[in-house]
């Protein structure tokens, strides 16, 4: 069930509850967390349950063999089975049928027949894997010791405020929080429902209603005149990012409300001045996530300019295919890695006014074009749009209101919260006016939700 | 600390008031930017369900107040109407109440501003069928003093053919089971508007009443998924549409109503946006042609919009559906197009409509 719907309300409300009831009780407590996950994640499709709980049960079992063992080598083949097991699904469920598509006429010119797997695609798959593969690295490397419950391990992979998109949990983050049952506060069960509110409000009442506007443009591009196919662009920038923050917003408020504290995924992205502060920015617990278990094993930026340009390509085009299983998401990817890698040979200044806003331009524009590319379905979808916004080209005109008022409006509030960060105190305090703000916003959610089902858009990776 | 602060701002007061200041910020906000619309109420006269006078606020698709008098007649229609000047009704569904462009775009309206004689009064209902249209028409005539004759929109040819599923409330029923016949829409069963209706109307509080719809509406779901697919109805399993017999009857039993001039105003989907080209291709071309012969073989006009629509799009780059908050080729018929059927329906009346 998604967040924004009716049905996950009152299934929260009876999960509250209970937990309220159980108090101090903690094996109960978690006991029932774990059992209501998997029903959320059943009330999607019952059957890949059974992924998770493999995936739980041969990570718990690899980070207790790793933690007992002391051969290198013994050490190393415990790591591969976790990763080859996670990757394993990963790239069953998730790429087979793509590199079947993508390489299939080589492969049949080898003399080898090929075949797509009618495969449903588990949702979240990229997410737990991903989790789980955090936990076993750690204890591979001696950063983390291996947890002796499988209980407490169970409901970190399973626990399902961030199960299906994120944010993607450490360990030595999540797992100490389960020792002792939290005691919630007022405090909490307020500011829970106060992020809470924001995440639905982002979510129904902007991205949802944003994608009424960028969706028959991407489905038709090349139709629409430049002003029109700039606004969906930029209208787009906005929609994945109110629906993506908004369900990060929507997982760290439901947490909080049941009293434990997930990390933040979203840190006003387009406030940054260039790409490397986007993605220390964006999705902050995927880029960390790359950083450490992809780009610093890789070597990082140890081993010169060249193999460190080499680590940033390949860490960020994995990232890229991470998102989905096309080619446009990894040439998104991989064109991020190249950002990235220019930025560093762009020499260190003193950051003027003129410099940050020049800076911030140029990183936008990149990010919106980034955008594009990622949400184009083909690459010739992608070059169209982009051909009808570089050169100037006549077609339908749509200059939609909302889309622009949205765009005003966020452009403003992202301004003050330069100059004064209002925005975060409003974001990260309770205040007098709070209640009032919450309770306009839930009726503006009801009253100008779309109708029909609109899923996160990350919930696709 | 903590604790202190969140509880004294957390207090009952600040979430009372807030909720209070919440609804009046919506209340506010629905005033200017959410749709409302007067209850329907049953009129005597043509025995059937008409908007109550009032005004129609519609913000979701398009922008624009229509204005209601009497027996659900547009307010600037009214006086011509109910006067002796000769005059044409065009019949119709939501295509006609064209609640989304203010009333002096409106078919009528454009028509009106060139036509000296014969004047056209719009009369119709959202879910409305030809079933609806015929049988009302005798009491229109007897409403509107020197009806010359009635012109019918179809936006589709849907609204021809016998349904076989449940009818719409408030609207009547074209069927072919057992028989092909029109069957009168229940008004009994329907409730005369109530006092809160107009209460909600007046006051702008559609925002609660639609907040509990969405709710009542919802359709509620805890089994396990994945959801099985709808299945859907095979073609095979139904009983063919005989088309012809099903137009006979339905233009036999419009001629039997009125004896002035019948017109048929034909408005296609197309030309819409379809995989990054516009499609000017009627899927129901085969269909409105067979229809058009059988109007023709019973001496009703036939007006096809398909060729203007078209046009319409090559010399301008602009679509007869679509607004400015609505995806551009879809939805209702917008300024363009309603000014295009003007036009075109004043063509013909000139020539052929004495």
């Amino acid at each position: 069930m998604i967040f924004s719907s009716p049905e996950f309300i009152v299934f929260f409300a009876l999960v509250l509850l209970t937990i309220s009831l159980l108090g101090p009780r903690n094996t109960q407590r978690k006991a029932f967390l774990l059992c209501a996950s998997y029903y959320f994640y059943a009330y999607w499709d019952y059957r890949f349950v059974s992924l998770i709980i493999a995936s739980t049960l041969v990570d718990f079992w690899v980070g207790g063999r790793l933690e007992q063992t002391a051969s290198t080598v013994a050490r190393r083949v415990l790591l591969c089975i976790s990763l080859s097991f996670n990757l394993g699904m990963l790239f069953t469920f998730k790429y087979f049928n793509f590199f079947i598509d993508s390489f299939g006429v080589m492969i049949e010119g080898l003399g080898m027949h090929t075949g797509s797997l009618d495969i449903i695609l588990p949702i979240g798959i990229s997410f737990y894997t991903f989790q789980t593969l955090s936990y076993t690295i750690d204890i591979y490397n001696k950063k983390l010791s291996a947890n002796k419950s499988l209980l407490n391990f169970a409901l970190f992979v399973a626990f399902f405020p961030q199960l299906v998109a994120g944010p993607i949990e450490r360990a030595s983050h999540f797992l100490p929080q389960l020792d002792t049952a939290p005691k919630t506060t007022r405090h909490d069960l307020l500011e829970g429902a106060r992020l809470f509110t924001y995440g639905l409000f982002k979510k129904i009442f902007l991205a949802d209603r944003l994608a009424l506007f960028v969706d028959p443009i991407f489905a038709n591009p090349g139709m629409y005149d430049s002003p029109t196919t700039w606004l969906a662009a930029l209208a787009y920038s906005l929609q994945i990012y109110f629906d993506f923050s908004g369900y990060s917003d929507m997982a760290i408020g439901a947490a909080r409300m049941m009293g434990y504290d997930l990390r933040v995924n979203f840190n006003f992205p387009y406030l940054s001045r260039n790409v490397s502060e986007f993605w220390r920015r964006w999705h902050i617990s995927l880029s960390t996530w790359v950083r450490d278990y992809l780009y610093i094993p890789l070597g990082g930026s140890r081993k010169g300019p060249k193999r460190t340009a080499i680590n940033l390509a390949i860490s960020m085009t994995l990232c890229g295919l991470w998102h989905g299983a096309a080619w446009t998401f990894t040439a998104w990817g991989a064109l991020h890695g190249l950002a990235l890698i220019i930025n560093r040979y762009i020499p260190d200044a003193k950051q003027t006014t003129i410099r940050s806003i020049l800076g911030w331009c140029a990183t936008m524009l990149f990010v919106v074009v980034g955008w594009v590319l990622f949400r184009s379905p083909t690459f010739e979808t992608a070059g169209k749009m982009l051909e009808q916004m570089f050169l100037p080209h006549d077609g339908l005109n749509w200059i939609a209101p909302f889309p622009l008022f949205v765009i005003a409006a966020t452009s403003l509030l992202h301004l003050v919260e330069v100059k004064s960060n209002w925005m975060l105190s409003i974001y990260r305090e309770f205040k007098w006016y709070t209640p009032a703000i919450l309770f306009s916003l839930l009726w503006l959610s009801t009253i100008y939700a779309p109708q029909g089902f609109a899923p996160f858009i990350y919930f696709q990776f | 600390m903590r604790d202190d602060r969140a509880q004294s701002l957390g207090s009952t007061t600040s979430w009372v008031s807030g909720l209070i200041v919440s609804i009046l910020f919506i209340w506010g906000v629905s005033y200017f930017f959410w749709n409302n619309r007067p209850p329907l109420e049953r009129d005597v006269q043509l025995n059937t369900f008409v908007r109550t006078p009032g005004v129609v606020q519609w913000r979701s698709e398009g922008w624009a107040d229509t204005y209601y008098g009497k027996h659900g007649l547009l307010l600037e229609e009214e006086k011509v109407a109910l006067s002796d000047a000769p005059k044409l009704v065009l019949w119709g569904d939501s295509h006609i109440e064209a609640w989304q462009i203010p009333d002096e775009q409106k078919i009528s309206s454009v028509f009106n501003k060139s036509s000296s004689s014969l004047k056209c009064v719009t009369f119709g209902q959202s879910g409305w069928s030809v079933a609806d249209y015929i049988l009302t028409i005798p009491a229109m005539e007897r409403v509107l003093p020197n009806t010359r004759g009635h012109a019918i929109l179809l936006s589709g040819m849907q609204d021809t053919l016998p349904t076989r599923g449940g009818s719409q409330p408030y609207s009547a029923t074209f069927t072919d089971t057992p028989s092909l016949q029109l069957r009168e829409a229940d008004k009994e069963g329907f409730d005369s508007p109530t006092h809160l209706k107009h209460f909600v109307h007046q006051w702008s509080l559609r925002f609660v009443t639609d907040s509990l719809m969405r709710v009542r509406n919802h359709k509620w779901r805890f089994t396990l998924g994945p959801t099985p697919k709808q299945a859907i109805a095979s073609s095979a399993t139904q009983l063919p549409i005989d088309y012809q017999k099903a137009w006979s009857f339905l233009l036999t039993q419009l001629k039997n109503v009125s004896s002035g001039e019948l017109i048929v105003v034909y408005c296609p989907l197309t030309p819409y946006p379809e995989e990054g080209n516009v499609n000017f291709v009627d899927s129901e071309k085969e269909l409105k042609d067979a229809f058009s012969d059988i109007c023709k073989k019973n001496n009703i006009g036939f007006v096809d919009m398909s060729d203007s629509f078209n046009q319409l799009y090559a010399r301008s780059n602009q679509l007869p559906r679509g607004f400015f908050n609505t995806p551009q080729g879809f939805g209702h018929l917008n300024a363009r197009g309603q000014k295009l059927i003007a036009q075109e329906l004043k063509k013909y009346t000139d020539s052929e409509v004495p």
